[in-house]
């Protein structure tokens, strides 16, 4: 396994030292204003933090995790006098990063892996997420690909952003103001909103852009003609339902894969509208509701309506789009931003500290939307590097930004510090996970391939093959049927169920003809091995049993190797380490690598990830499950295997009180204090061995655990 | 805004200002003055009216048949009418009201229930059926409505501190919950109604002495942090540990054990998780516990509607007839409302394949307990159950009459976030016709 890059990422921060002098230069700015506004509201800024306190909160700000006992470690003991800024640097470059940060998108733009068919179009919709941040994309640019984006899966991820609200394009837009624009609109879809100025009209005229961005199924044009062969060649009528259910049938593994974009697609008014300015059900032609005034009227057929929109949206012309993108990382660093909500924002609204506001707008625009720059420069302030605020601040009360706020972690966060605790690796690439993803696209673009192939006629004549198929099959499940209600009547359950059962697995069978006779005899003529072509139909529903025999197999493998590089050859040793690579390695991953969400009851939703059903939609309320899964849950047995990152290095250690370090370092980032110290090692003395799993679990079940300071 | 706020309604301002400190679902978030202002949820006097009818329940026990369950087979079956298929009508214990072959037990019970025949809803799908049935508001990408267990907390909030007031058994994963409320109004969700509250035993290895110590520990090791930050946030944390063990050692608890019912009664719930839910819930409410959901799925009978129909309906009857009969004989069903719901019905038309496909046109739901009128039928569909022809109900009606018999203030608006007016089912009207 890989240790820590510290090294290697200093040799990297000196490379950048250039760039640094001009970041820390813009930091100074920021706290220069921040020291007038201390002066004018007569606020004393809170004390700087001690590197105990950087390391952690900075682990968890960029990498979304607390950092290991070696990172903590190597980072308190350097001597060197840019440490901070270099580790910085480092964090912003890892993996950590590109996992904590798709976590905090994920929320924003509702990622959702498990909504229909989501084995296709959502994990590469994430992908697409994580490939932006991994190599920094400009924001601008990343938002233009999300509006702008169709095309299949396989091509282009982003069109999960379309995919998301399949079926509601005003909703769509809806979300697309509030997350880029901070600007609330969703009253106007029924009515001119109430507390702001925009009208009914105005929410048609910006819907108008995207409402050609339809979310469907991969159709081509012999798909398309095959319909209305089938109609043709199918002589009775009764026939033609059979026909389409057939055809729906081999379309299946292609369903929800493709957005589309119309460019005479036009919303109408609602049946009900009620204003003067036009008539109900009136087609409506886009126009931007503020910015710059951008009209298309029917003689811009020409013009592609998305780009004009992705356009205006991203401009410099349109001041709220760099107003939200500056707030909401401000707000990701301090807690708090300086408009809030930052969301929500009207004519009037106005920022806490309106020179900051500009001077960061200005940051934003003058780097390209660079985000990784512009956190750079946030977390190299002193603001940020001071103390935590002690005292609470209400919503309605203004922030003078003294230091950050306390925060408690995100759901994320703490399932990924507890990943820490445990995986000694905790930002590695989740390769396996990458693979699978890309296969599946890969195979449902093979799919896509097979459909290309064909012929209206050929596509038309297999629809008509699978048709007369189902009915056959039907005319058994008849016959099964019979023979239940008999079973049913004769008082026979045990018969009943088990003729039921048989029933259902006839179902599965159209499922595996349509493989049988459509896909896999034309791959193998397009020369796909007949693994390829196994995998390609039964994996878009999830992963074939030789997909997952075959993962299993080089997981043994690569656990095989491990264990011999650390040289364990006592077979209880190998057989306890295989278990909790199996077991807890491949459970305990990074909330990144998760299904988004994770499952209802998932230690992450106890915590308060969010449903991904509405934006920004995570909480962060004390409950008691939390209490019950820290106290009484697997957490703590993770935590505790002996094969663990936290038990292998309180191991190591031997003295009672280097062993109560390495427990507090692990989980907070410091040694234990004097008091601590002497209450614990005589604990340890007393009890024995056994306190210091009393320890683990005390501070696993501590505020000071679940806050970041 | 402001001035919306100061018209907040009286009573729903102080509720909401003397909610217990502690709360199972978000310990010791009680709202500041300030955080009323400008935190999630606004109570506002637009329409709010004082005058509340008198509440004939206390509690729901709400059955959700998720799929879209067959009306014609279960509980407005057409006797010879082509639509009816191969199942019969058979009489009940209630005059002149029959049901569905299938659920012969329930017949027994029907001196308890009111059938709605008469339900029609505008959506055809699944998810925004149901969504549509827990919340009287279709589905929208923009906002999460809250589903009525959470109204219900809202408004009148928990009988018992120690356990949830909103709890949905079954495997409910995209069940709206508590909307845009705030979190504590959200539901304990309980995939396996037999494995218990989660993880509230001790672990196996740990004694009561240890683990007490363990939490003793915890408590000194974080003083200084608690002294330092007095932030509501972290005296939560403090306030949910002490709330936490207080439920392990609760008596309350005991209420998530089935294995203290005798063998026969949990045998008559049936042998499968919503039999077995249903006796949690009824478990649950006799400890006040407000709400309960309990799913079952299947009913999607697309193909071999009258195969997998029986099938469904003998788990349903089970624990259908054995709720009302166990809650009638505890003296439990004047105070608990049984509710049956679903998304849609089905098509009277059978298809090719021996199925019936998705109906909100006409449907049906139960109604018992609760104040309700026993052996009644409300509404009525034509011959062949295609059409409602008389008492028609939308589906925020059905609603409206849950929120009725609870009491609850059907005009009172409150505003999500995003300020937008919000009723407990969405102007539906109250059936009062259905109460004794």
């Amino acid at each position: 396994m890989k240790k820590g890059v510290s090294f290697l990422a200093l040799c990297t921060g000196l490379v950048l030292a250039g760039e640094a002098v001009a970041a820390s230069k813009l930091s100074e700015k920021i706290d220069d204003l921040l020291a007038k506004s201390y002066a004018a509201h007569g606020v004393e800024p809170n004390a700087p933090a001690s590197d105990e306190v950087f390391v952690r909160r900075i682990y968890l700000d960029v990498a979304g995790r607390v950092p290991t006992k070696e990172e903590a470690e190597f980072f308190l003991n350097s001597k060197a006098k840019d440490k901070r800024s270099v580790l910085i640097d480092q964090l912003l470059d890892s993996e950590g990063y590109v996992n904590h940060f798709y976590n905090f998108w994920a929320d924003v733009l509702r990622v959702n892996t498990r909504a229909n068919n989501s084995q296709v179009v959502f994990p590469a919709y994430a992908a697409f997420v994580k490939d932006s941040l991994r190599e920094n994309k400009s924001y601008d640019r990343f938002v233009r690909e999300l509006i702008t984006a169709n095309g299949d899966a396989w091509d282009n991820g982003a069109i999960g952003y379309y995919m998301r609200d399949r079926g509601m394009p005003l909703d769509n837009m809806s979300n697309t103001v509030r997350v880029f624009l901070g600007t609330r609109l969703e009253c106007a879809q029924c009515h001119d909103h109430p507390f702001d100025k925009w009208s009914q009209m105005d929410y048609y005229q910006m819907a108008a852009f995207s409402y050609g961005m339809r979310a469907t199924n991969y159709s081509n044009e012999q798909m398309r003609q095959a319909g209305g062969l089938v109609r043709k060649m199918v002589d009775d009528r009764s026939k033609e339902r059979d026909m389409r259910r057939a055809f729906n049938e081999i379309q299946r593994p292609l369903r929800y894969t493709s957005v589309t974009k119309s460019e005479t697609s036009l919303p109408r008014l609602p049946h009900d509208y009620q204003y003067s300015d036009a008539k109900p059900e009136d087609v409506v032609r886009p126009r931007t509701m503020f910015g710059k005034d951008i009209e298309l009227t029917a003689e811009d057929r020409d013009k592609d309506r998305l780009e004009v929109y992705a356009q205006w949206l991203t401009s410099d012309e349109n001041p709220r789009f760099t107003t939200v993108i500056a707030n909401r990382l401000w707000k990701k660093a301090f807690g708090r931003a300086l408009i809030e909500p930052l969301d929500e924002m009207m004519d009037g609204s106005e920022a806490s500290h309106p020179e900051l506001m500009a001077f960061l707008e200005k940051r934003m625009e003058e780097s390209g939307y660079d985000m990784k720059g512009f956190l750079r420069m946030i977390f190299n302030t002193d603001a940020y590097q001071r103390e935590a605020t002690t005292e609470e601040v209400g919503l309605a009360d203004v922030y003078q930004f003294q230091g950050p706020m306390l925060r408690r972690m995100s759901a994320e966060q703490i399932w990924d510090s507890v990943v820490t605790l445990v995986n000694p690796d905790p930002d590695a690439i989740d390769v396996r996970g990458m693979e699978r993803a890309y296969e599946r696209l890969e195979n449902t673009r093979k799919m896509a391939a097979v459909m290309d192939s064909q012929s209206p006629r050929e596509l038309a004549k297999a629809a008509i093959r699978i048709g007369e198929l189902q009915r056959d099959l039907q005319k058994d499940y008849d016959a099964l049927q019979k023979r239940i209600t008999q079973a049913r009547e004769a008082g026979e359950d045990g018969k009943a169920r088990r003729l039921s059962s048989e029933a259902n697995s006839l179902r599965n069978q159209v499922r595996s003809s349509v493989q049988e006779e459509i896909y896999e005899p034309v791959m193998k003529k397009m020369g796909e091995d007949d693994q390829g072509m196994a995998g390609a139909y039964s994996m878009y529903g999830g992963v074939s049993a030789a997909e997952a025999r075959k993962e299993r197999e080089a997981l043994r493998k690569e656990i095989e190797m491990e264990m011999d590089a650390m040289g364990l050859d006592n077979p209880s040793q190998r057989k306890g380490y295989y278990s909790f690579r199996m077991n807890v390695g491949e459970r305990v991953k990074r909330a990144a690598n998760m299904e988004s969400p994770a499952p209802r009851g998932h230690f992450l939703r106890q915590f308060g990830q969010s449903d991904r059903e509405t934006i920004e939609n995570a909480n962060y309320d004390a409950s008691v499950p939390q209490a019950l899964e820290l106290m009484n849950g697997d957490t703590f047995k993770m935590v505790m295997n002996p094969y663990s990152a936290l038990v292998t290095n309180v191991k190591r250690e031997v003295t009672p009180q280097d062993r109560v370090d390495a427990i507090f370092m692990s989980l907070l980032s410091r040694p234990a204090d004097a008091d601590e110290r002497r209450m614990l090692v005589a604990a340890v003395m007393e009890g024995g061995d056994d306190v210091y799993e009393d320890i683990v679990h005390s501070l696993l079940n501590t505020s000071q655990f679940l806050f970041i300071q | 805004m402001k001035e919306l706020l100061q018209k907040s309604d009286e009573v729903t301002r102080r509720n909401f200002m003397s909610r217990a400190a502690s709360t199972f679902l978000g310990v010791g978030m009680m709202p500041a003055a300030n955080e009323l202002l400008s935190g999630k949820v606004y109570g506002a006097g637009a329409g709010a009216s004082a005058l509340r009818q008198v509440p004939t329940a206390k509690n729901v026990i709400y059955l959700y048949m998720s799929g879209g369950m067959t009306h014609l087979d279960t509980f407005d079956p057409k006797p010879g009418a082509e639509t009816q298929g191969p199942t019969k009508a058979i009489k009940t214990s209630a005059d002149g009201v029959r049901i569905g072959e299938y659920l012969p037990r329930t017949a027994q019970q029907m001196h308890h229930a009111c059938i709605i025949n008469s339900l029609t809803s505008t959506q055809g799908a699944h998810e925004q059926g149901r969504y549509f049935m827990h919340t009287s508001y279709t589905l929208r990408g923009t906002i999460r409505h809250p589903a009525m267990g959470a109204w219900l907390l809202k408004f009148q909030d928990r009988l018992n501190e120690t356990l949830p007031g909103n709890v949905v058994i079954g495997n409910a994963s995209r069940h709206p919950g508590a909307g845009f409320f705030e979190a504590r109004y959200s539901p304990l969700m309980i995939n396996n109604p037999e494995a218990g509250l989660q993880n509230s035993k001790r672990m196996k290895d740990v004694t009561e002495d240890q683990f007490h110590s363990r939490i003793d520990l915890a408590q000194k090791l974080d003083q200084k942090f608690q002294e330092k930050y007095s932030h509501k946030g972290v005296r939560a944390y403090k306030d949910m540990y002490d709330d936490a063990v207080g439920l392990m050692q609760s008596k309350d608890l005991a209420a998530f054990d089935l294995s203290q019912e005798p063998t026969e009664l949990r045998e008559a719930y049936g042998d499968d998780a919503f039999g077995q839910g249903c006796l949690l819930a009824r478990r649950l409410v006799e400890n006040n516990v407000r709400f309960v959901e309990v799913s079952l799925g299947g009913w999607d009978t697309h193909q071999g509607n009258f195969v997998r129909a029986p099938e469904r309906c003998d788990v349903l009857d089970r624990g259908l007839a054995t709720l009302l009969e166990d809650l009638h004989r505890r003296g439990m069903l004047d105070e608990t409302m049984v509710v049956v719901a679903t998304e849609f019905g089905r098509t009277p038309d059978i298809n090719q394949n021996v199925g019936r496909d998705h109906y909100p046109k006409a449907f049906s739901a139960l109604l018992a307990g609760g104040g309700v009128k026993g052996g009644t039928i409300y509404g009525k569909t034509d011959e062949e159950g295609r059409e409602v022809v008389e008492g028609k109900m939308e589906v925020p009606d059905l609603n409206a009459t849950i929120g009725y018999g609870l009491g609850l203030p059907l005009d009172h608006v409150l505003y999500s976030p995003s300020k937008r007016p919000f009723t407990v089912a969405h102007n539906g009207q109250p059936f009062a016709e259905v109460f004794a």
